[in-house]
Order: C-alpha cells, then sequence, then structure tokens
C-alpha cells in the first residue's frame, strides 16, 4: 500500500486515526501494531512472515546479548544476528546479481552457469534490515537498554510510515519513544497533517507528473535524442527522484508527527548545498548517519591516515551506492560520489566558497543521477554523449506541463537559498504558531492540495473511449 | 483557545479524507456519472491462493479506485486542470486542434498514407456492381453513401501532429477516385459538407463532436430522400425546421463529453432540427447497414417514419436492430444472402474514418 493509493488515503489512514485517538493510552501502541502489520501484509501477504522471522530472532538475540557477561558470548550473538540480517538481505538483494556475474564470468571459460531467476525483494527489506542493526549493535555496545516487550520491538521495526521507504530510525532516536507514554497535542497533531499533505503533493503532484514525461522520454531511442533532450531527461528526473523520496519522507514524519513520534528529518534542500559533502548531509540524512555511525566510525573513521580516511570514505559510499540497488550502476554511482567527496577534501572544498558551488554541486548530482536511473551502462555512456555533444535539433518532445512543473520544482528545490524561507521550513510547528495569518495559509493551500492530489490520483489514469467499439 | 482552534482545522482536514464515504456508501449525495466507455475492472474472490499471490490486493485497489464516492467529481477535477492550463485531454485518441477543435484519430483509417491492396479493392467493387446489377434487375435499389468526416472537412485544423501533408486519408481518397472510375453511384457528403461548410447556417460539425450535427445530419437525410425520390420509384418530401437549443443533443457532442470537464468547452451555437416527411414507401422494406453516424437517422426514427416498420438497421454489419430500437440479435453473416431478398432498398453509410474497412464484409457475405 502506498501513501498516495486511493486505498491508503482515503481508507486506512482516516481510519487508522481514528482508531488511534480513540484506543486508550495503553494501548496505542497495539492500535499501532495492528495497523502496521495489516500495512505490511497488504503489499507484501508472504513476506509479512520473513519480517517476523528476523524481528523475533533479533529480540531474542538482542535480550541474550544484554544477559551475556562475557564480552564473546555477546560476539557470538552479535554475529548471529548480524549473519541471520545481512544473509537475508544478501539473498533477497543481492544474490542474483552475484550470480549472474559469476555465470558471465564462466561462460568466458566455456563452464555450465549457475543460473538463478530473481527473487522478489520484500518491502522495504533494505530500510528495516538496517533499523534492526541499529537496535542490536546499540544494545551490544551498551550504549543503549533493549526494549522490555516484543510488542514493542515489533511496533518500532513495522512502524508503517517508514517501513517501506525510509527514514531509516536509528533505534536509539525511537526506541525510548515507543516505549514511553506518548501524548499528542493539537499543534502536534495537525502539524503532522500538514506535512503529509505538502508531502502528498510533492509525490504526487510534482514527482508523478514530472516522472510521467521522463519515462516517455527513456523510451526513445537514445541513439537519436539531441542534447537537449537528454538534458530534460536528466534534469527531470533528478527531480522527479528528489520530489518522489523526500515527498514519501514528509509523509512519514507527517504521520508519525500525527501520532506523537518525532523521527528525524531525512532531506533538508539538498540541492543548494555548497559541495557534494555538503549534499551528503542534506540528501537522505538518515542513510548519511546510519552510515556514518555504523560503518565510517567502526572501519575507523577519520581517525587513521589520511590514506585510510579517503579508503575508509570510498567504502562507504560505494557500500552505499549498492544499498540502493543491485546493480553495476548503483556500485558505480557510490564510487562517483565517494570520489568527489575525496577531491572535496584534497582541495577542491576550498575554491567552493562562492556563488558558483551551487551550480557546481547539482550538475555533479544530476550528472551521477543518470547513473543512478539507467541499470544499463550503455545507456547512461548514451545519454553523457549527447549531453556533451551541444547537438541541437529539435526542442525535447515534452509539453508545456512538463516544463512548467518542472521549472517549479527547481524553483523549490532552491528556495532553501532564500534565508527567510529556509528558516521558515525548520520547524513546523512554531512556523505556523508564531503568526496567526501563517496557520490561515497553510490551512488553505492544504485544502486546495488535499483536492488537487486527490484529483490526480484518481484522475490520471483515467482516459475512457469516446464509446464502446467492436 | 489555540488548541481549540488546531484541533477544529485538523478534524476539517480529517473530514476533507473522509468525505468521499457521503457519495459512497451513503449516498447522502449523488454525483453525475463520468461520460465515455471504460470497463470498471472486476474483483476476484478472496481466498489464500489470490491473498498471497497479490492478486486479490491488485484487484481490490482498482475496484475500489473505480468505486471511490468521489472518483467522478475528482476526475472532472484533474481533467479540467490538465485541459485549462496544460492543452491535454483525457480521451483516447482524441487530440485538440485548432481553435479548439477536437478531433478523433483512429488507428490506422483515420489519418494514414496507407491505402487498400487495388486487387482487393477492384474485385470488392466489381461485386458490388454485380449486387446492384441483380438488384436493380428485380427493382430494388442499393445506394452507397460517404458520411463526412471533421479530420477532412476541418482539416485546417488538425493540430499538426496529426497532419501528414494534404491529403490525408489514403482509404478515403482511393475509395471515392475507385468509384467514380467504376461508375458507381455514391452520395460523397464529405464533398457536399467541404462545400457548405462555411455557407451553411448551422454548424457541420460542433468542436466538441466526432459526429455530424443533427443539424447536418437532418439536411443530408434529406438529401438523400431527394437522391431517392429522383432515381427510384420511393417519394419522401420533407418539411425542416430547425432551432437554436441550449443544450446538445445527442452525440453533437460526444468528445467533449467524454472528456469529462467540470465547465463546457467554449461553443458554437447548439442547434437541433425537426422534421416531417411525406412517403409513398411506408410498405417498403429499408435495410440501412452502417456505422455511428446512422445513429443519427435511427435514433431520429427519420428513416422508420418514412419506411415499413419492419425496416432493419446493421450496426456495422454486426448487430440488428429496427430503424428505431436497438435490438439484441446479431447479424448471422451465413443467411445474409438470404435476407437481404426481404429489403426492397439497401443503403449502406460509412463514415470516411472507417473507409478502410468499405461495408465491414456486407457485400462479401452476399456475393462470393
Amino acid at each position: 500500500m502506498v501513501f498516495s493509493s486511493t486505498l491508503f488515503l482515503f481508507y486506512f489512514l482516516p481510519l487508522f486515526l481514528i482508531l488511534y485517538y480513540l484506543s486508550p493510552t495503553k494501548y496505542k501502541n497495539h492500535t499501532l501494531l495492528f495497523a502496521s502489520i495489516v500495512f505490511y501484509s497488504w503489499g507484501g501477504p508472504v513476506f509479512i512472515f520473513v519480517i517476523l522471522f528476523t524481528t523475533s530472532l533479533d529480540f531474542i538475540l538482542v535480550k541474550q546479548i544484554e544477559k551475556s557477561v562475557s564480552k564473546k558470548q555477546k560476539k557470538i550473538f552479535l554475529c548471529i544476528s548480524l549473519f541471520v540480517n545481512l544473509g537475508l538481505l544478501f539473498v533477497f538483494k543481492y544474490l542474483y546479481f552475484f550470480t549472474n556475474n559469476i555465470d558471465a564470468l564462466l561462460s568466458l571459460t566455456g563452464s555450465p552457469a549457475i543460473r538463478m531467476s530473481k527473487l522478489v525483494l520484500p518491502i522495504g527489506l533494505s530500510f528495516f534490515t538496517f533499523e534492526s542493526l541499529t537496535y542490536v549493535i546499540d544494545v551490544y555496545r551498551g550504549d543503549y537498554k533493549s526494549l522490555k516487550s516484543f510488542k514493542n520491538y515489533l511496533t518500532y521495526i513495522l512502524l508503517f510510515p517508514k517501513l517501506i521507504a525510509g527514514p531509516i530510525i536509528a533505534y536509539n532516536k525511537i526506541g525510548w519513544q515507543i516505549e514511553s507514554v506518548r501524548k499528542t497535542n493539537a499543534e502536534m497533531r495537525l502539524a503532522g497533517f500538514l506535512r503529509f499533505i505538502f508531502g502528498l503533493a510533492k509525490k504526487v503532484l510534482i514527482a508523478n507528473v514530472i516522472g510521467e514525461t521522463v519515462e516517455e522520454l527513456y523510451k526513445l531511442d537514445v541513439n537519436s535524442i539531441d542534447t537537449l533532450t537528454a538534458w530534460a531527461m536528466s534534469i527531470g528526473y533528478t527531480m522527479q527522484l528528489y520530489f518522489d523520496f523526500s515527498g514519501y519522507s514528509d509523509m512519514a514524519i507527517g504521520i508519525c508527527k500525527m501520532i506523537g513520534i518525532s523521527i528525524p528529518e531525512n532531506f533538508n534542500f539538498p540541492y543548494i548545498s555548497k559541495s557534494i559533502t555538503e549534499f551528503w548531509r542534506r540528501w537522505h540524512i538518515s542513510l548519511g548517519n546510519w552510515m556514518r555511525n555504523y560503518l565510517y566510525v567502526p572501519l575507523g573513521g577519520n581517525k587513521g591516515s589520511i590514506l585510510k580516511t579517503y579508503f575508509n570514505l570510498w567504502v562507504v559510499f560505494i557500500i552505499s551506492g549498492f544499498w540502493h540497488g543491485a546493480g553495476w550502476n548503483f556500485l558505480l554511482w557510490g564510487a562517483y560520489n565517494g570520489f568527489f567527496l575525496m577531491i572535496e577534501r584534497l582541495f577542491l572544498d576550498k575554491y567552493l566558497k562562492k556563488s558558483f558551488s551551487v551550480v557546481y554541486t547539482f550538475f555533479i548530482a544530476n550528472i551521477g543521477w543518470v547513473l543512478f536511473r539507467n541499470e544499463n551502462m550503455d545507456v547512461s555512456m548514451t545519454i553523457y554523449k549527447k549531453m556533451f555533444s551541444f547537438e541541437f535539433h529539435q526542442l525535447p518532445p515534452v509539453d508545456i506541463r512538463f516544463v512548467t512543473i518542472l521549472c517549479f520544482a527547481l524553483f523549490v528545490s532552491f528556495s532553501g537559498l532564500f534565508k527567510a524561507f529556509y528558516n521558515s521550513t525548520q520547524n513546523d510547528e512554531l512556523f505556523f504558531i508564531q503568526k496567526k495569518w501563517r496557520l490561515n495559509c497553510l490551512f488553505l493551500i492544504s485544502i486546495i492540495l488535499i483536492v488537487l492530489s486527490s484529483s490526480y490520483i484518481l484522475g490520471q489514469d483515467f482516459n475512457p473511449f469516446i464509446y464502446f467499439r467492436f | 483557545m489555540k488548541e481549540r482552534k488546531y484541533n477544529i482545522l485538523f478534524g476539517i482536514l480529517l473530514v476533507c479524507l473522509l468525505f468521499h464515504l457521503a457519495f459512497k456508501p451513503f449516498q447522502l449525495i449523488k454525483d453525475q456519472e463520468l461520460s465515455g466507455y471504460y470497463k470498471i475492472p472486476e474483483s476476484i474472490e478472496f481466498n489464500a491462493s489470490n491473498y498471497f499471490s497479490g492478486k486479490f490486493r491488485d484487484s481490490l485497489e482498482k475496484t475500489i479506485k473505480y468505486q471511490f464516492g468521489l472518483f467522478p467529481g475528482f476526475t472532472r477535477i484533474h481533467h479540467q486542470i490538465e485541459y485549462s492550463f496544460f492543452n491535454r485531454l483525457h480521451v483516447k485518441d482524441v487530440h485538440i486542434g485548432k481553435d479548439g477543435y477536437l478531433f478523433r484519430y483512429c488507428e490506422k483509417g483515420c489519418i494514414t498514407e496507407n491505402t487498400y491492396d487495388p486487387v482487393k479493392l477492384d474485385s470488392y467493387l466489381n461485386k458490388y456492381l454485380r449486387l446492384q446489377d441483380s438488384l436493380k434487375a428485380v427493382g430494388k435499389n442499393i445506394v452507397w453513401i460517404i458520411a463526412p468526416d471533421k479530420n477532412i472537412v476541418f482539416s485546417e485544423y488538425l493540430p499538426s501532429d496529426l497532419k501528414h501533408g494534404e491529403k490525408v486519408y489514403g482509404f478515403y481518397w482511393t475509395l471515392q477516385n475507385a468509384f467514380k472510375q467504376k461508375g458507381i453511384n455514391f452520395i460523397d457528403f464529405n464533398a457536399l459538407a467541404f462545400q457548405e461548410k462555411n455557407k451553411y447556417p448551422f454548424e457541420v460539425f460542433y468542436k466538441g463532436g466526432v459526429h455530424w450535427t443533427n443539424a447536418y445530419a437532418t439536411r443530408c437525410f434529406d438529401s438523400v430522400c431527394k437522391y431517392l425520390s429522383e432515381n427510384t420509384s420511393i417519394k419522401i418530401k420533407n418539411t425542416i425546421s430547425t432551432k437554436q437549443v441550449e443544450h446538445p443533443w445527442g452525440a453533437d457532442i460526444d468528445m467533449e463529453e467524454a472528456a469529462n470537464l467540470l465547465f463546457p468547452l467554449e461553443q458554437d451555437s447548439l442547434y437541433l432540427s425537426d422534421i416531417s416527411s411525406e412517403s409513398n414507401s411506408k410498405n417498403k422494406k429499408l435495410l440501412l447497414i452502417g456505422d455511428s453516424f446512422a445513429h443519427m437517422w435511427t435514433w431520429t426514427k427519420y428513416f422508420a417514419n418514412c419506411f415499413h416498420p419492419q425496416s432493419e438497421f446493421w450496426y456495422y454489419n454486426r448487430e440488428v436492430n429496427t430503424l428505431s430500437n436497438i435490438g439484441k440479435e446479431t447479424v448471422n453473416h451465413k443467411k445474409v444472402a438470404k435476407r437481404v431478398k426481404d429489403f426492397d432498398t439497401i443503403i449502406i453509410l460509412f463514415n470516411s474514418a472507417n473507409a478502410e474497412y468499405l461495408d465491414y464484409g456486407f457485400i462479401n457475405d452476399i456475393v462470393k
């Protein structure tokens, strides 16, 4: 069930909210857990068993870690947990990729291929695996205590607003909120709802609309496109991805807020960054934090030699790329970003203090997204070739809708450059509490956005024939 | 105080998400159904196999969308926004031309450089001529009518992406030439509409319609009656009156209706014709074979008032109707030759967009 579906928006969400608010305080987590199980079972009926299995095992293992006196014993339980969690992730997400590549190598030697068919990936596997790991590792490190009840642990992992597309919430950020008696106040509820609506609009009115044209452009023969079309494809996808992902995060944050759970931000105007290093502090922040705390730091971070630091950085970015998908393009995309982080640290950083740096960051990120978009490397290379061939045969085959929405998307993406706008978006509740007219404006805009988003959710695919024809 | 306000605003937003329930299932408010032809997906049975395979989920999500209380309303809002701001219509095969004219693009038949296999067309027309002669010998008539098509008559308004040169109708032009070369008598309302489009006091086509207007269909009907009166023993005299109306009639603005917009498109004035006929052929049976253009003559009962009540209309040579009522029978192609003997006059009417399909196999059903 995606947030922008009729079922979720008009049935599941309002029903859940009503049930949640009507539930006595001590049963709120039960309601939340029940809704999360229904939500996940609906999207992945078979995979609910996978997630239940891993969460049960992790819960038991973490209890054992906490109980264990010797460090060795703790390590054994940690390793079992890591093995199971990462093993499942490997089997479902990466095994096919590896066997495919091994088959390619075997074919060179003339040996028989292994051949396996692609497995269906359990929804949200990459996200909940990383979250499970934070729980296991945090308790193992002794930084935090384990959750008392299995129900609460299950609620943390299955918490439906962030289950499918994050943000990846570390255990230490949310565990205490689930265990404590949560009370929502009116500001939080309203701010959450408004945030949800703005996220929905970003996804439905911007990302989906741009995405529709981008899909059409990608259906063209890339060898026949010219420079303008290649740029329309890449910038279109850059905006589609940002508004899709950040819209989804906004919706997740909004829903959590409505039920009194505060989860960390995932995006903060990434395209106003003045370097790729800064970009990665503003884009998919929760993944960046996870990578820093649970991979970069354990690898040694920047505590070793400069060479070791660069090596660690690159490893983190390559793994981060691979986390996004099992393909060479994702690996290369990770390495590409790691490379820019390195050269920025080496020398580029001091040149990136001027306004040009925003253009530089957008340019580098935009080029990177071409790799990210295309699993077929030949397609990416051809698009790059076209982007810089400076052949201008015709205007890109896009309509006024794409151009309008794309311009609007670019404007919103860069609006954070204006201080007043940037500051106003940093705290939802404060923003409208401070001045009355702001709330009235936001409310009115929200109503309009609900109507517009709903009409795009419902009407977009409705193209009837004029008549029935034989 | 503030908290109360926040709660009220939150409540209003929540009600917004639940407002659809007032339409369906509670039916406290009624909404106009959407126009055009579309299929509501059927929901599949709930069982373990369908559930775990995800089939039940997919089918239910699709069904829910179509059964959703505000589906027609929201769809209209969406379509209106897309039309007003982005010049996009959401009807299959319909394109926006210049000055707000809508055009239907239909696969191969409409705007194409393709045309018939000359050998097959020649053989077909020879069969038609043989049939025409045999019917004439027993005092029966057959008339072929080509109904006008908006894409031809108003080709200057066609959007550029649908234009492939000056003559965009491969099939229609070939058929017209072939008829002339073979000496087959036919009525070409394209030619007439083309001549009359700026002189005729009423509209030939409305901007939002695929079909000829009620007024022009009436004018053409009168023309057919005059042709029959001059060339056969059938004598029909019509008196036509046309008045301006506020609402469109029947299929007058069918494309616009299927576009499901909130507000009507800027239209020419709408007219409705009325006709009274004096006929000497009320005992003669007519067989009308045609496409949707013929509906303008059957729904209005124009022919029904002039011919025997048992006269028939074979829609696309597939569906048997009487001249005024929709029937449920389908044409038995093996018995067409026999059935044709029951009729005194045969009229074949096809719009040039369907020219590729000729008469949908009627002649082949009779002449082997």
